[in-house]
């Protein structure tokens, strides 16, 4: 699962792709965490409920049932999965963004046309210690975006991103 | 501006000349004693906050009609007063009434004037600068440098145009929040702001130089601007005939609808198909709004001409609302040569281009020719672009292409000229875009699960906002891995090359050469007809070259 067949498009072979921290996985599962909990809290007001003779309990089962089975396939098999499909690879001219499974996206962006490089990081991204890195050029569709760096790797990225940016820039 | 303001930027020394019009125009606007702190603003047009807060200032009269509401239901004491039996209170209390509120909305509408003031500057950022503050409460101050303008339009909506006004509309690449709207101005006073703007705008190597000598040897000098050469004209007549033509799907659509309704009615009676309005109504809309859209491009393109600038194209059309807009060739991100099927039964064809940040009214692009002949067309590309697309050497996609796309595949293709790549699609209505390979941001490659499944991608360019994406749909993996690295690598040559001195040749190959160009060469011929060589591509690797003086370390 953790290498994908390399791929004359999207991964190149030859150059040096790095892929993004583990730990993205576990940032990804959080809002999984909220719908888990729903669930519970389902099947708990159900039994309190079914212990008050109020209503069956079977009911409120089903639709935890129905939250938590999509959960459980999101939680082992497609997070995973497509998290760990990003890759980068830096050239000397420029960076080369991949990811996606299911369909993939590579983007091919000029250090010469970068207007800002965003490093980003959630709180729970933060507690892990991983940032997202974005480069922004002036169109809106460049769609370069590395979620999932740690910290330290996202600023180096970043700094030399820039120096190469500052060394190649162009305008419109 | 007046003639004297004219007159002084055409004073020698350029630098002083600028700043001279600036306050030139401050006297002979004379209504702001108080401003004597440098810069100094120019001001809008007296009526201007009436005609951008027309919605307020009706707003503000229903909602004083609507509390109001149960004395105007007293309407008959219109009728009493005519019979002199109304308490008179009443007469002095809707006449208080009206008058504080008009005398609030024009001490509203003199604050928000007053606040309102635009200059062109040369300060720290740079020469031609504009400043624009406006905003009572929120005070607003834009400083824009003139040479990052992608275009500068006047338009005038159909009540300014009544009362003689026009806005100066400048189109910055960061989009409709960054674009500014010097609305209203006097018409002639707004011809002579585009000027002044135009000048700092191309920021031409002739503009910059010592004296008016150096300017008079070296091309099109901004003291003397060369008038602009009419390339093509078309008539609201042509506009909205070759318009119903493309749309007729849509008319033909509307009449069967209403002729099924007539029928539905008289045949199971108005009840019926009052029953059925919950349903008739939407697609009623969507129906009209498919005919909206087409008679505001209609409205939009009628009488429509295109104009040569000695940097770019100037562009008029317009109905009832006429825009006026001038875009620097430079300015171009890419071009569209749309085809939509009937048309190519007469050899129809139009012209789209995209701008950095184009205004909001035109997402679709601006017609650069609304309706030409295909060699017309072809000829005014080339004019624009320096690129031949008459039948440019298509790659085809492929027949891998045939499962996703069953009609259109056969028209899939991509080319890749001198100097900028072709992409063509449509079966029916068919489109080929062009992007300069300079202009690029960044390539893109997808692929969706069909797709990957059938061993296709398709690449994409990025372009800046305002543009379409030019897309090269569903090529075969190898084929596509090809195209980016091929597209990157020619994006990236023409970022780089930035030897060519853009304007000394831009007012060559541009506008209809045969016109222009002929008098004065002797040994003339199309320059279209041969592959452009490198250095008839000012355009695309062409920006001013100053603009990269900051980066040339």
């Amino acid at each position: 699962m953790k290498d994908l067949s390399p791929d004359p498009l999207f991964l190149e072979a030859g150059l040096d792709w790095h892929t993004v921290s583990p730990k993205l996985i576990t940032e990804r599962r959080i809002p999984l965490v909220v719908l888990a909990t729903v669930a519970l809290g389902l099947v708990a007001v159900g039994i309190v409920l079914d212990l008050n003779g109020a209503a069956a309990w079977w009911p409120f089962a089903l639709a935890a049932g129905a939250i938590a089975a999509p959960c459980l396939l999101l939680w082992f098999v497609v997070v995973p999965r497509t998290t760990m499909s990003w890759r980068y690879a830096e050239r000397e001219q420029d960076l080369l963004v991949c990811h996606g499974r299911l369909s993939r996206k590579l983007t091919v962006v000029p250090y010469g046309r970068m207007q800002v490089i965003q490093v980003r990081s959630n709180p729970v991204a933060h507690r892990l210690g991983i940032a997202t890195v974005t480069l922004v050029t002036a169109s809106a569709d460049t769609d370069a975006e590395i979620p999932g760096l740690p910290v330290e790797v996202a600023q180096a990225l970043r700094d030399r991103l820039a120096a190469r940016g500052e060394a190649l820039t162009a305008g419109l | 501006m007046t003639s004297a303001g004219t007159d002084n930027a055409r004073a020698p020394d350029e630098a002083t000349a600028s700043q001279a019009t600036t306050v030139d125009h401050e006297a002979a606007d004379g209504g702001s004693p108080d401003r004597a702190a440098a810069p100094l603003m120019r001001r809008l047009h007296p009526l201007t906050p009436f005609l951008r807060s027309w919605r307020l200032v009706g707003g503000a009269s229903a909602v004083g009609l609507s509390i109001f509401r149960d004395d105007l239901n007293r309407l008959l004491w219109v009728l009493r007063a005519l019979h002199g039996d109304l308490q008179l209170s009443l007469v002095a209390k809707a006449a208080a009434v009206t008058l504080s509120v008009v005398v609030v909305i024009v001490f509203g509408a003199w604050l928000s004037w007053r606040a309102t003031g635009f200059a062109i500057v040369d300060d720290v950022a740079g020469p031609g600068t504009l400043l624009f503050n406006r905003g009572v409460l929120a005070k607003q101050r834009s400083k824009v440098r003139l040479l990052r303008v992608q275009s500068v339009d006047i338009n005038r909506p159909l009540v300014p145009r009544l009362l003689g006004l026009a806005a100066v509309r400048l189109d910055m690449a960061a989009g409709d929040e960054a674009s500014v709207d010097l609305a209203y101005l006097p018409l002639q006073e707004a011809m002579n702001l585009r000027e002044e703007i135009l000048r700092h705008m191309s920021g031409r190597p002739t503009r910059q130089g010592v004296g008016g000598e150096g300017a008079d040897l070296e091309g099109p000098s901004p003291t003397a601007p060369e008038p602009d050469i009419l390339v093509a004209r078309v008539t609201t007549e042509q506009v909205i005939k070759s318009n119903l033509l493309d749309g007729v799907s849509a008319w033909v659509v509307f009449v069967v609808w209403v002729a099924a309704l007539v029928v539905a009615a008289v045949w199971m009676g108005w009840e019926a198909v009052l029953a059925a309005v919950s349903g008739i109504i939407p697609v009623s809309i969507a129906i009209a709004a498919q005919l909206r859209r087409q008679v505001v491009s209609m409205m939009r393109d009628a009488d429509f001409a295109l104009y040569r600038t000695a940097t770019g194209v100037r562009i008029t059309s317009g109905l009832t609302s006429t825009v006026n807009r001038t875009v620097d060739f430079d300015r171009i991100q890419a071009v569209r040569l749309v085809e939509p099927f009937l048309w190519r039964k007469f050899g129809w064809a139009r012209v789209k281009m995209d701008i950095a940040g184009g205004s909001s009214d035109f997402e679709a692009g601006a017609s650069l020719i609304p309706v030409a002949s295909r060699a017309q067309a072809l000829d005014l590309v080339a004019a624009v672009t320096g690129a031949r697309l008459d039948s440019p050497p298509y790659v085809a996609a492929g027949a891998g292409a045939r499962r996703v796309d069953p009609l259109g595949w056969r028209f899939l293709g991509v080319a890749l000229l001198e100097a900028g790549a072709v992409s063509r699609a449509g079966r029916w209505r068919r489109s080929t875009a062009y992007v300069p390979y300079a202009r690029v941001q960044s390539v893109s490659a997808r692929q969706g699960p069909l797709q990957r499944w059938l061993g296709l991608a398709t690449v994409l360019l990025d372009l800046p906002k305002g543009s379409q994406r030019w897309v090269a749909s569903h090529r075969g993996v190898d084929d596509a891995a090809e195209l980016v690295t091929g597209l990157a690598v020619r994006a990236k040559q023409h970022r780089l090359d930035r030897r060519d001195p853009p304007w000394t040749v831009v007012s060559e190959p541009a506008g209809d050469p045969r016109k222009d160009r002929r008098d004065q060469d002797g040994d003339y011929q199309d320059p279209y007809q041969a592959p452009p060589r490198p250095e008839d591509r000012p355009r695309q690797g062409g920006e001013p070259a100053d603009e990269y003086a900051d980066h040339a370390e």
